[in-house]
């Protein structure tokens, strides 16, 4: 290898990056928690080392947090999610944050999916369809328990062209056909409620025999055009 | 969010890429580096609320980065290096799929050769051609002279060769 080749490899692995979901859960948790986001067992870790701040204290301190895990793991296995603490982690992440994080999920399922179609490698190509039909399917399911993001997801969706934008079978088109679905079916209900120009309503028409057709990509490209 | 907060936003759009990168290629497993990283960018954070005027936070995150890389493999009681050979094993295998489409054979081995030099051949390698950083901000970060730095990367690409050589 020359001295050129080894630097051109050197600056390909310039594509080394984080996951984009991991990064942005990482940047949401670094600006929108008042504490440090760390894990319980650090943070009790870290209480008691500042406690016993000496000497053969640590240990005790270590012997003291390793107990207290252990009771806790053992009251999560009791199931007693009553406890005031019990589910703390999961009430922070608020149904805006859930929502987010699973839209950047799917696009980067969905761009690793593109390439994997690209290089035309089967076995990847499996993995990545999973991971999309998973994604696709909770986003999905976020959107049902909040129907009012359902507009902000189709904008994300029009403004990003990698969602779906791909052709990898039948699984991937099902799992997007439902997310579609959904998204049509709420923005259809809030058109109803809206007040439209005579061209609006002739679009909303469409859009309306569209989803009838189950033709819901189309149908959404549809009420975009209205709603904007 | 406050202004404080829309400023760190900018900064971490900025380094997390950088950072998360200087971070894999010297522990090479994804979840370590996203543990890391993570405290990296926790500490500047705190750090930026004492005192937003900061001068240079990239050199200051990356400081935080080779600190806590360091003390990884202090507590881990590893060595720094990884042998080529013990890549596979090494390898995180969440990555193992994506970083087969991404990189080829030869840039594979350039990775692992990478992770065998080192500390400081491997940190101006990466900021100089990956990050394109220009000698004199390597030298000003790492408070060198302009001259030292340069000699730092031709030697590290000298001993990237090598390594590369005792690998074939």
């Amino acid at each position: 290898m020359t001295e050129q080749e080894l630097i051109n490899s050197l600056k390909e692995l310039k594509n080394i990056n984080p996951s984009k979901p991991w990064a942005f859960s990482l940047k949401m948790q670094i600006l929108e928690q008042k504490n440090a986001p760390l894990p319980v067992q650090h943070r009790v870790l870290n209480m008691l080392g500042s406690i016993f701040n000496t000497g053969y204290h640590n240990k005790l301190a270590y012997a003291f947090a390793a107990f207290l895990l252990v009771a806790m793991g053992f009251v999560g296995v009791l199931g007693t999610g009553s406890l005031p603490f019990a589910d703390k982690s999961v009430a922070v992440l608020s149904p805006d944050f859930v929502i987010k994080s699973r839209v950047e999920t799917l696009k980067e399922k969905s761009e690793y999916l593109t390439s994997a179609v690209k290089s035309n490698q089967p076995e990847t190509i499996l993995v990545a369809v999973k991971e999309v039909k998973d994604a696709a399917k909770k986003l999905t399911d976020s959107i049902a328990q909040n129907p009012s993001k359902a507009k902000e997801v189709a904008l994300d969706m029009k403004n990003n062209k990698t969602y779906f934008d791909i052709s990898a079978g039948f699984e991937v088109k099902q799992a997007s056909d439902e997310l579609y679905k959904i998204i049509d079916e709420q923005m259809i209900r809030d058109l109803e409620q809206t007040t439209l120009t005579e061209e609006q309503k002739i679009s909303f028409d469409e859009a309306k025999g569209l989803f009838e057709q189950e033709e819901y990509a189309q149908a959404l490209e549809k009420i975009l055009t209205i709603s904007n | 969010m406050s202004n404080q907060n829309e400023q760190f936003a900018l900064i971490y759009d900025q380094y997390i890429g950088k950072i998360y990168r200087f971070v894999y290629l010297k522990v090479d497993s994804k979840e370590i580096a996203e543990d890391i990283t993570s405290k990296v960018f926790l500490k500047g954070f705190e750090a930026y609320k004492k005192d937003p005027g900061i001068k240079n936070m990239g050199a200051f995150l990356y400081q935080i980065a080779r600190n806590d890389v360091a003390n990884h493999y202090r507590d881990s009681g590893k060595k720094q290096t990884i042998s080529p050979d013990a890549l596979p094993e090494a390898a995180d295998d969440r990555t193992d799929l994506h970083q087969k489409a991404v990189f080829g054979e030869d840039v594979g081995n350039v990775k692992a050769a990478l992770a065998s030099l080192k500390k400081e051949h491997q940190d101006v390698l990466i900021w100089y051609y990956l990050e394109d950083m220009p000698a004199e901000e390597i030298a000003t970060m790492i408070g060198k002279p302009a001259g030292t730095v340069r000699v730092m990367i031709h030697r590290g690409l000298s001993a990237l060769k090598d390594a590369l050589n005792q690998e074939g």
